[in-house]
């Protein structure tokens, strides 16, 4: 499915959502083609990047090399994600 | 730097630039990957391929569908001219391509112009103008609402470590329905192609 068509959207987050629906708000948040994986500790994080991953694998999504892995600060489609707090940056 | 320091004297704008692109540098570093997950990471080498599989994409329970709007006439367009190099590189590009072009020979079709992007003639193309000015048109647009980033961010609360995973070229890794598939349909100098 190439990106221009009208509706890729709605199916790429209907299709993301059923894939990773055991997990999303528990451990994960997904936005199109970014998926967001949150812990408290350092141990579950691993745990759960490792469930993530296996579902990536089962279903033969690919990801990028480029990924921010277990950091304490991260940059997400604008916003700062920190812990126990929110700021929205002015980045674009 | 004695520029800037003459700038500053006159104007203070400078600075909110320069804070930008700190910015831009330290969301950029974040891409190393700690020791920690490297073993994980060995574990899942298959998810992160150096390049992706030629393979299509896994049909899943969720595939693209293309309605149409009833009674929208079907385009026909001319295909492009094709220099004569990169002609013998579509022909050599994908076999698949070939065989698809005698079954479709009865298929009705988008019949929209192709052309090859690249020096190696790897990637064939539809004319994204044409997709967006024409096709879409055609097509029926559901309605879907784009989910609020500052809600789904609410679960958040509490958590201290964070990932970032970004799929690669996601939009490709999905199937178009299979009787949808024919109005994905473009023409080059040989005849009807299917990707």
């Amino acid at each position: 499915m190439s990106f221009e068509l009208t509706n890729a959207p709605s199916t790429f987050m209907k299709m993301m959502n059923q894939v990773l629906r055991p997990f999303i708000n528990k451990f994960v948040v997904v936005y199109f083609d970014d998926i967001l994986v949150f812990s408290r500790s350092e141990t579950n994080h691993i745990e759960h990047l490792r469930s993530a991953l296996k579902v990536l694998l089962k279903n033969k999504l690919y990801m990028k090399l480029k990924c921010s892995l277990m950091t304490s600060k991260l940059f997400i489609l604008g916003f700062v994600v920190e812990l126990m707090e929110l700021e929205l940056t002015r980045r674009k | 730097m004695s520029e800037i320091k003459t700038d500053l004297k006159e104007t203070k704008k400078v600075h909110s630039l320069i804070v930008k692109s700190l910015l831009f540098e330290e969301a950029d570093k974040a891409v190393e990957v700690p020791e920690i997950v490297k073993p994980l990471l060995q574990e899942f080498q298959e998810v992160i391929p150096d390049k992706l599989p030629d393979e299509s994409p896994l049909m899943h329970d969720i595939q693209h569908k293309i309605d149409l709007i009833l009674g929208a006439s079907l385009l026909n367009l001319p295909h492009y001219r094709m220099r004569q190099k990169k002609k013998g590189d579509l022909k050599r590009k994908n076999r698949r391509i070939v065989e698809e072009r005698d079954d479709s020979r009865e298929l009705k079709s988008m019949r929209c112009p192709c052309f090859i992007n690249t020096k190696d003639g790897r990637c064939v193309c539809v004319d994204n103008r044409i997709i967006n000015k024409v096709i879409n048109k055609i097509i029926v647009g559901y309605k879907f609402p784009i989910p609020r980033l500052d809600d789904m961010l609410d679960p958040l609360c509490g958590a201290a470590v964070f990932s970032k995973i970004e799929l690669r070229s996601g939009y490709h890794q999905i199937q178009i329905r299979l009787k949808d598939k024919w109005k994905k349909t473009f023409k080059t100098k040989n005849g009807l192609c299917l990707v």
